[in-house]
């Protein structure tokens, strides 16, 4: 299965879908594990799926989801950001990339961080192995401001998540700041 | 992973010592850090090779909570890991390899889980917390967790389609080349180390009368079904549908039983 988080990740989905891609059930939106798919008294989860049942299904699904998802399941993430201004929401943007981040650096699963002001799929497509047209659409920018220190930080963090390089143990404590003085 | 599963006190211990001495590494250790010398050790001098993941391997417990140590299924798949009945119908498929089932006659769960839980309480008292308040939930009454976490065993290896081999301890320990050559075998493992590991003096608690109340055909039905398993058949396709059909005949009495204990 492929799971898709962060903002924009129905819009990929439905790509993906017309690109040829199965979409897994709802229920994995919350990942793959003992609640979705059911392995305890049988209930409203629906049916237990085995991994070839739903190899190659997409998803979008929550940052919390991936990160209880089975790895059994879990064929490749993808991350959809933007620049933090198109955010509707910074808190839950800064938590959900962060972490993804940290569990796909624990857990060792590919990830592709899909950057929606990037016009050329090209790169994202071969790693997915399929074409996939650049329908995805971006949410208006907005005037939020931030103190300086605040945007400067999530402007590195943009940059180092475009460059697709480690974030530092300064950065990350930076943004730890950041987050916390969030409303 | 070689996945060891059962009831407490049903053999999950000795398991674990046989498969390292077979060759299996284990996830955890004989008797956790802070045990000392406890009572507890009393219940099983061997020890008890408990790990976090007792209670399964998902996203609960692999992070270690408040730490960044995960445990990846890869390169793991030749150790031996222990994982109490609840655990195991949560643990995530990427870490199950092959399934050891052990099961204990009723009874002698009974006893044996009535006996831990006053070593336990012994255990509190050696380290100064008898002021402590006991916790408010009662322990479920041994005799329906034996059945239900055996059910739930038997479940989720038809659901999840594992390979497991239902074992009976007492069978084991009568009779160990014939119980534990064909599983060892089975799982790729040095036969003759493990055979010395299986001792009769293990063994703290017969299997002998006792009075405990249960659901009428609770007894016949568990009786059955660990003879079934002592025999090796388990997994046999009869025995299961016999199960099951029992596990449907006794769930209102289980489920009014278990509701009355919680008002308790």
């Amino acid at each position: 299965m492929i799971l898709i988080v962060g903002e924009g990740a129905d819009n990929l989905v439905a790509s993906l879908v017309a690109a040829g891609f199965a979409p897994a059930a709802e229920r994995f939106a919350e990942g793959v594990h003992y609640d979705t798919n059911r392995t305890l008294e049988p209930g409203p989860a629906g049916p237990y799926v085995f991994p070839d049942d739903v190899r190659g299904h997409v998803v979008a699904a929550r940052a919390e989801g991936l990160v209880r998802t089975d790895p059994a399941y879990l064929e490749r993430a993808i991350l959809v950001f933007d620049d933090w201004r198109r955010s509707v929401d910074l808190r839950a943007w800064l938590a959900e990339l962060a972490a993804t981040l940290e569990d796909a650096s624990l857990r060792r699963y590919p990830l592709w961080l899909l950057d929606r002001a990037d016009p050329d799929p090209s790169a994202f497509s071969r790693w997915l192995g399929v074409d996939v047209p650049c329908a995805w659409s971006r949410a208006p920018a907005t005037d939020a401001t931030l103190p300086g220190e605040a945007e400067r930080v999530l402007d590195e963090f943009l940059a180092t998540l475009r460059a697709r390089a480690p974030l530092e143990p300064d950065q990350m404590a930076a943004l730890d700041k950041v987050f916390a003085m969030l409303p | 992973m070689i996945v060891v599963t059962g009831c407490k006190r049903s053999g999950t211990s000795m398991w674990m010592q046989i498969l390292e001495a077979a060759g299996f590494p284990p996830i955890g250790h004989a008797f956790p850090r802070d045990w000392g010398e406890t009572s507890l050790r009393e219940a099983n001098p061997a020890g008890f090779y408990e790990s976090l993941f007792r209670n399964g391997i998902h996203h609960g417990t692999n992070p270690i909570p408040g730490t960044p140590h995960y445990v990846p299924s890869a390169g793991t798949e030749r150790h031996a890991v222990k994982i109490f009945a609840p655990g195991f119908v949560r643990t995530h498929r990427a870490f199950v390899g092959r399934v050891v089932v052990t099961m204990r006659p009723w009874r002698a769960y009974v006893r044996s889980r009535e006996r831990l839980l006053a070593l336990d309480e012994a255990a509190r008292h050696e380290r100064g917390r008898a002021e402590r308040p006991k916790p408010a939930r009662r322990p479920i009454d041994p005799a329906l967790e034996w059945w239900m976490e055996n059910v739930m065993v038997l479940r989720d290896v038809l659901m999840r389609r594992f390979e497991a081999r239902w074992v009976a301890y007492e069978a084991l320990l009568a009779d160990p080349p014939r119980h534990l050559a064909p599983v060892l075998e089975w799982l790729g493992g040095e036969v003759a180390p493990a055979l010395a590991i299986v001792r009769r003096e293990l063994r703290t608690q017969p299997d002998e009368a006792i009075a405990h109340d249960v659901p009428p055909g609770f007894a016949e039905a568990a009786d059955t079904w660990h003879d079934a398993v002592a025999r090796g058949e388990g997994f046999r396709q009869a025995v299961v549908r016999e199960v099951l059909a029992r596990h449907d005949a006794l769930r209102p009495a289980l489920r009014a039983r278990l509701e009355r204990g919680a008002r308790a």
